[in-house]
């Protein structure tokens, strides 16, 4: 499990910072008549005041990046050591990552824009929007057919099929939730293709045939893909779902594939996305007539903040491929709002929920009526009158015991978990320490040990004498 | 043909985009049964109310420079022969123009000349 989990992280990780750097290459560009999102003058390009600014900025995010790749590739091995101290620092380190760049692209934004006010490098066509007419009526046309996305939608559902009628396995929920997030994967590929297809029509040129030509040519790679990202992601579940039908078991070889593929998923997104970002330099440097519009206004503060734009989503200026919500528009701060509660929540709760399991060791206690055995935030109370069987055991039985809400590492095992011949269980097991106590009431069967020589064994006597059970 | 909106303008956005549309059938950029966008995109792209659009289209087709078909949408007009109207209505704003040339003393042969650089960039498909 650290192996996989070690695997997971890295190449998330590698992926990320593989987005930042492909999100931010174009940002200390100048391209579209702008340089760090703010329109200035080509015959400006060469100030010194220009060319510092744009160096210094540079130079400060290109050593943040590599630190933070660094930082974000060094942290994985901290699994091997505590899943507890790996999450605390992984978590600090993806929002000190993240508000990072934000931080430094909108200041080094703040500052060009500044430069640009105290030069008076105002151009003459701000607030104007201009409509090309041809590409708004061939708005329908999609190069790259949304209905592609189809037949990797239904291979997921149907091969999710089999497992309908397998609800008692110990393993379904755990393959229902990686179904869940490969088909939310790919319907959210699907959909946002739509959004593509629908809204996206930027008019760069007063050339009409250049500017279907650069819609028709985004359309076709953002299009292609989110197809492969669905696609790559839709073939790994298919392979997970067809070795753990044929092993009749999870197949770990087929998570470790699933895995494996999942990387395919992330090339085959921004191998496109690249190549479309080339073509668009090499079709815009070209065009004689560009047309600029000037609205750096909208964008002075970093966010983009337009009352007169319709739209959610905007692309964002400052990171290239990716998009930027439109604060003036209610549904944006609404969405803002939830995501950022939704991101704090899972980490805090992540946080809490390993929390107990920083330091494990199984504890017992009485009461009157009942006995309760509890560790690393677990606890299972039981009544001394429920009690109908208590067994010392040589060894864990060997029932393929699938946790289904706990934790489960080399040196303990407690929580939930589902074995196929004793169903629920609950396991307290810490360290190799034996004897193994059974005990089982109608509802439930526990195991648990003890970590002091002799400790299980006094329990057992005890337990049987105030339950009146035993072998 | 690419139309340009001035949000800053005192003049109303459907009377630009009006005005955009004719000058673009003029020119030529705007070719006769050429499709127009539905008003929907025109309304996204310009980020304008649906309403706005409406207007300037039933305008449009009300001076008689495009049709609409409910399923086909809106299309350059193919026939368009000066009527009665046109013709009252561009001899009122040509007074207008003329008003305003000879009040801030332009002469007659500059305002000529400046009529005649206008309509020679007019190149309509033939109409």
């Amino acid at each position: 499990m650290n192996i996989a989990m070690f695997i997971i992280f890295l190449v998330t990780n590698l992926f990320m910072c593989g987005c930042f750097y492909f999100a931010l290459s174009s940002s200390y560009q100048y391209a579209n008549g702008m340089l760090l999102g703010v329109h200035i003058p080509k015959e400006h390009l060469t100030d010194d005041e220009v060319v510092s600014l744009k160096e210094g900025s540079h130079k400060t995010m290109k050593h943040f990046l590599k630190w933070n790749t660094l930082a974000g590739i060094l942290s994985c091995p901290l699994l091997f050591y505590s899943w507890f101290l790996f999450f605390m620092i992984y978590a600090l380190w993806i929002v000190e990552y993240c508000a990072g760049v934000e931080f430094l692209l909108i200041l080094h934004h703040r500052k060009m824009y500044a430069l640009k006010l105290k030069n008076g490098w105002i151009a003459e066509n701000q607030k104007k929007v201009y409509i090309d007419t041809a590409l708004s009526v061939k708005a329908a046309k999609n190069p790259f057919s949304l209905g592609l996305h189809i037949p990797v939608l239904l291979a997921e559902a149907v091969c999710f099929l089999p497992f309908l009628g397998k609800r008692e396995e110990p393993y379904f929920m755990t393959l229902l939730i990686i179904f869940a997030g490969s088909l939310l994967l790919s319907v959210g590929a699907c959909l946002f293709h739509l959004y593509i297809n629908r809204s996206e029509r930027p008019v760069y040129s007063k050339d009409t045939g250049l500017n279907q030509k650069v819609n028709h040519t985004m359309k076709f790679y953002k299009g292609l893909g989110l197809w492969l990202l669905s696609l790559c992601n839709g073939i790994s579940f298919v392979t997970l779902a067809l070795a753990t039908l044929h092993s009749g078991n999870f197949s770990v070889t087929g998570f470790y594939l699933y895995l494996f593929l999942q990387i395919f998923s992330a090339a085959g997104l921004l191998i496109p996305l690249y190549f479309w970002k080339e073509r668009k330099k090499e079709l815009l440097d070209g065009d004689p007539v560009p047309l600029y519009v000037d609205d750096d206004e909208y964008w002075k503060t970093g966010f983009y903040y337009n009352p007169g734009d319709k739209h959610m989503l905007v692309p964002n200026r400052l990171q290239s491929g990716n998009y930027a919500f439109n604060y003036a528009n209610k549904k944006a701060r609404a969405c803002t709002v939830f995501l950022t509660v939704f991101l704090i929540g899972c980490v805090v709760f992540t946080l809490c929920a390993l929390l107990p399991l920083s330091h494990v060791e199984v504890k017992t206690s009485f009461s009157e009526e009942t006995f309760t055995v509890s560790a690393g935030g677990y606890k299972t109370r039981v009544h001394l009158a429920d009690i109908e069987n208590l067994t010392l055991l040589p060894k864990l039985p060997h029932d393929d015991f699938w946790r289904t809400n706990g934790a489960a590492t080399d040196s303990y095992s407690v929580g939930h978990f589902r074995g196929r011949t004793y169903g629920n269980c609950n396991l307290y097991l810490c360290g190799d320490t034996m004897p193994i106590l059974m005990l089982q009431t109608d509802k439930t069967t526990v195991f648990f040990n003890l970590p002091e020589d002799g400790a299980i064994e006094k329990l057992y006597e005890e337990l049987k004498e105030k339950s009146g059970r035993g072998e | 043909m690419i139309i340009e909106l001035d949000m800053n303008s005192d003049i109303p956005i459907y009377v630009q985009l009006r005005n955009q549309i004719v000058k673009g059938i003029g020119k030529g950029e705007l070719k006769k049964n050429e499709k127009l966008p539905t008003v929907r995109q025109l309304a996204m792209d310009a980020g304008v109310n649906t309403m706005t659009v409406n207007k300037t289209y039933q305008i449009l087709k009300a001076e008689g420079f495009i049709r609409t078909d409910r399923r086909l949408g809106a299309f350059v007009a193919d026939n368009l022969s000066p009527d009665t109207r046109f013709q009252e209505k561009l001899e009122s704003e040509l007074e207008l123009l003329s008003a305003e040339a000879s009040i801030t003393g332009m002469d007659k042969e500059a305002f000529l000349a400046m009529c005649e650089k206008m309509y020679a960039r007019m190149s309509p498909c033939s109409v």
